[in-house]
């Protein structure tokens, strides 16, 4: 299996909605599953994918630039996250405060450029509540990156390791990023990114704002923070209008396509598990688009 | 050149953006081929370009034509990959040129002339608002002013190039070819009416005959007509085809249909009151005890007010108004829109009362009411041949249902997101489970026999499915010598890409035994070294012995 996979415990999180029994090895899901939203096909632009292995991927519209790029063997079943939210609906009484903040953050390979201070400055500035500062793992390792946050009195938190090659990721890390979600009435990051778009699906109010930081190398078929800002520029501003925002999300985390357990089950080639009907991982998933 | 800028206010370029032109939801890489189309339809644009003082090219068109355009008008060319509109913009024949780039409707409008000759999908992207044939047709006429004048080339989805094509595609349905009715239905829908059609031979692409309708029309010129389309047809790139094109198009203009089966067709359009057209009747119908009344074009209906007196009127019987419920999943199997799938068959399974589990037995009145047997007409389902057979459980009912549809799916070469090499019973699990259910190997082992024994679920395909061989059952028998091509030549891609998945798994191996060596070198070093870790390990071996 693809590390990629079980990044942020995804595929812990898929077996379990699925009925998989607990305690085993990692399910394998014969396939890449899409780790985290981005505006190419889903997958990173340097991912080696072997053909005809099934790509699951969360929105339609990844799935149509893939088309659009000669690609297939897609399988849109919308974001783990959309199970996390099935498998813990949210208890009304639950209460909210202030904002968390996912400054933008590269990863082991890319690492970003950007003024840290400059943007606690601008937070500071912009909200009136209790500010929390989620920062990626390696980010949170920086002594001097926590300290331009804390020195305007955020608290800092940060959701887990996602995973590697060698190391598999946090299994609670989409629980822990639920739980803090669900205790803030607003996300906001200067880059619009996954995290808003978890933040809109559990009833956050989102913002993207701040000075601007970008990682290196990146891949030009993505076409920059430029293009983000041209394909959404309504939901380039400190506020963003309710609706506008949780349309977006629904949209992208692919909430309308969540599938159902027994289906999931069968796509990921794991009903076999669950006392089903014959299932070769390979059967019937290479035409998928 | 003069270059739009569409960004907003605020959000400067980035250093990794092209230089102006970009209006939104463009496609970063790639290049449009440009075919001979346009050069083609040129004189036909002759006049209309006369009258124009503002012209939108949108798609790949030929750069000649474009520049053609330019003397003493504005002209602004729209393509939707961002290479094709680097390149365009620095083409010295279309200096005085607006490029753009990006989707049809992200475009502001306004143009006397909009030609869109590259077809329906050559002005969406995946970014775009604009996702099949109409929606790009209504965004192309929303580009033209009041009077102004629309030329649109667009597939034919009943083609000869549709009709004699043996290879299977990538299993989609496309979603831009369009009947000649829907097309022009379309245009009536945005305001429009067709004032000259044009049809294209032997493809949208590879355009090397277009010729007017009233030509192919005029019996008096059929065979020079027949010349023209066949020599055309002859022409084409060499592709595997199911039997002589040249034969085929010579046929078609010899019995009229020429123009019908024309693999594409340009229609130059014009804004026109919908009052000026004529609005014939398209339907008469009858509610039961009522009066007939008549339905036009416009959708308006009303009493009938003289009847023919040979055949007289007679009340209807009353049969549920919508389509037939195996349609409906066939159609969105072909779109891949797997959330109209799943509403589907869980709507069926719902009206059935299938139970959850299979010991759970509720009985249906109608054994044969499998989706090719179930009307739907909105907001019901209504079974239209309910047979003289006797009831029986829901859940058996439900998965011989979808096994029809499975069996239906592979035997006829129909579009669907799955293997063309799929068993039908493998297929039909699938489909189960999108309505929730989980199905044992028992129970499809028991659908796929009683299919065998003729009931319903493979009656109306005529494939005579085979009975099952094992728990993945068989194949289903291709209906025809083009399915069946087209079943080996998925099989010979599966093969080459299950070739190429064991090489993945065989690297994958040798760098898990990479790594195992390298663990073993590690331990084997250990072994010399007094260590916390030797001691766990002198003590598990003592153990592993004493056991």
């Amino acid at each position: 299996m693809h590390h990629h996979n079980d990044w942020y415990g995804h595929v812990r999180l898929l077996a379990r909605y699925a009925g998989v029994p607990a305690g085993g090895a990692v399910p394998r899901l014969w396939g890449y599953l899409q780790h985290g939203w981005n505006v190419h096909n889903g997958f990173g632009a340097n991912t080696p994918i072997t053909p005809g292995m099934p790509r699951f991927v969360w929105s339609e519209a990844a799935r149509r630039r893939g088309w659009a790029e000669g690609e297939s063997g897609y399988h849109v079943i919308g974001a783990p996250w959309t199970y996390l939210l099935r498998m813990q609906p949210e208890t009304p009484d639950t209460p909210r405060a202030g904002t968390i903040f996912y400054p933008f953050h590269g990863f082991e390979q890319q690492l970003v450029d950007g003024d840290h201070l400059a943007l606690a400055r601008q937070i500071a500035l912009t909200e009136s509540g209790p500010v929390t500062v989620c920062l990626y793992w390696l980010d949170y390792q920086d002594r001097r990156i926590r300290r331009s946050y804390e020195r305007f009195g955020f608290r800092i938190v940060c959701h887990g390791y996602r995973g590697d090659k060698n190391r598999p990721g946090d299994a609670d890390f989409l629980h822990r990023q639920l739980r803090e979600l669900r205790r803030h009435t607003r996300v906001a990051s200067n880059r619009l990114s996954t995290a808003l778009l978890y933040g809109a699906s559990v009833g956050c109010a989102i913002g993207v704002y701040g000075p601007e930081m970008t990682i290196q190398n990146p891949p030009a078929i993505y076409g920059g923070n430029a293009r983000i800002r041209r394909l959404w520029p309504l939901l380039h501003q400190e506020h963003v209008p309710d609706a506008l925002a949780t349309d977006f999300a629904m949209e992208e985390l692919g909430v309308n396509h969540t599938l159902n357990p027994a289906e999931l089950a069968e796509v990921c080639g794991w009903s076999e598990l669950l006392g089903g009907a014959y299932q070769p991982a390979l059967a019937g998933t290479r035409g998928a688009t | 050149m003069t270059v739009r800028t569409d960004e907003p206010a605020g959000t400067p370029l980035q250093h990794d953006e092209d230089p102006g032109a970009l209006v939104g939801a463009e496609m970063r890489t790639g290049s449009d081929p440009v075919g001979p189309l346009a050069t083609l339809v040129e004189p036909y644009l002759g006049d209309l370009l006369a009258g124009a003082s503002t012209v939108l090219f949108a798609g790949a068109h030929p750069v000649p034509v474009v520049a053609h355009a330019l003397t003493g008008r504005k002209v602004t060319v729209l393509v939707r990959r961002a290479p094709d509109a680097e390149a365009l913009a620095a083409d010295p024949r279309l200096a005085t040129a607006s490029v753009i780039c990006g989707a049809v409707d992200a475009v502001p409008g306004g143009y006397d002339l909009v030609v869109a000759l590259a077809g329906l999908d050559g002005v969406t992207t995946p970014d775009g608002a604009a996702q099949d044939w109409s929606a790009a047709l209504r965004a192309l006429a929303g580009q033209v002013v009041p009077g102004g004048t629309l030329v649109v080339a667009a597939r034919n989805a009943f083609g000869l190039t549709r009709l004699n094509a043996v290879a299977s595609g990538d299993g989609r349905a496309d979603g831009y070819e369009v009947g000649h009715e829907a097309l022009l239905a379309g245009l009536r829908d945005v305001g429009m009416a067709s004032s000259a059609r044009l049809a294209v031979y032997p493809d949208l692409l590879d355009a090397r005959l277009v010729i007017h309708r009233d030509l192919l029309d005029d019996v008096s010129v059929r065979d020079l007509a027949g010349r023209l389309v066949a020599a055309a047809a002859g022409g084409a790139e060499p592709t595997v085809v199911a039997t002589d094109p040249v034969r085929l198009a010579r046929d078609a203009v010899r019995h009229g249909m020429a123009y019908a089966v024309a693999p594409a067709w340009v229609v130059v359009a014009r804004h026109q009151h919908l009052s000026q057209d004529p609005v014939p009747v398209v339907a008469v119908g009858c509610h039961d005890g009522s009066d007939p009344y008549v339905t036009d074009r416009t959708g308006m209906t009303g009493p009938v007010l003289a009847d023919n007196p040979a055949l007289g009127w007679q009340r209807l019987r009353r049969v549920p108004a919508g389509p037939l419920l195996s349609e409906e999943i066939v159609d969105a199997c072909g779109r891949h829109d797997l959330v109209a799938v799943r509403s589907l068959v869980t709507r069926y399974a719902t009206w059935l009362g299938v139970p959850a589990e299979p010991g759970e037995s509720d009985l249906v009145p109608w054994a044969t009411a499998v989706p090719s047997a179930v009307v739907d007409d909105g907001t019901d389902l209504w079974p239209v041949a309910v047979g003289t057979e006797p009831g029986g459980p829901a859940r058996p009912v439900f998965l011989r249902g979808m096994l029809e549809v499975a069996v239906r799916l592979q035997s006829a070469g129909l579009p669907h997101p799955w293997s063309l090499t799929l068993t039908p019973a493998r297929l039909a699990v699938r489909l189960v489970s999108m309505a929730g259910f989980t199905v044992t190997d028992a129970e499809v082992a028991a659908a796929v026999g009683s299919t065998a024994t003729g009931a319903p679920t493979t009656a109306g395909t005529g494939t005579g499915q085979p009975g099952v061989e094992g728990p993945a059952g068989t194949l289903a028998r291709p209906a025809g010598y083009v399915e069946a091509v087209r079943v080996a030549s998925a099989t010979a891609r599966e093969l080459a890409e299950a070739r190429a998945q064991l090489r993945f798994l065989a690297d994958t191996l040798a760098e898990r035994d990479r790594k195992l060596r390298q663990l073993s070198a590690v331990w084997s070093v250990l072994r010399f070294v007094r260590h916390p870790l030797m001691t766990v390990r002198s003590w598990s071996v003592r153990r592993a012995r004493r056991s």
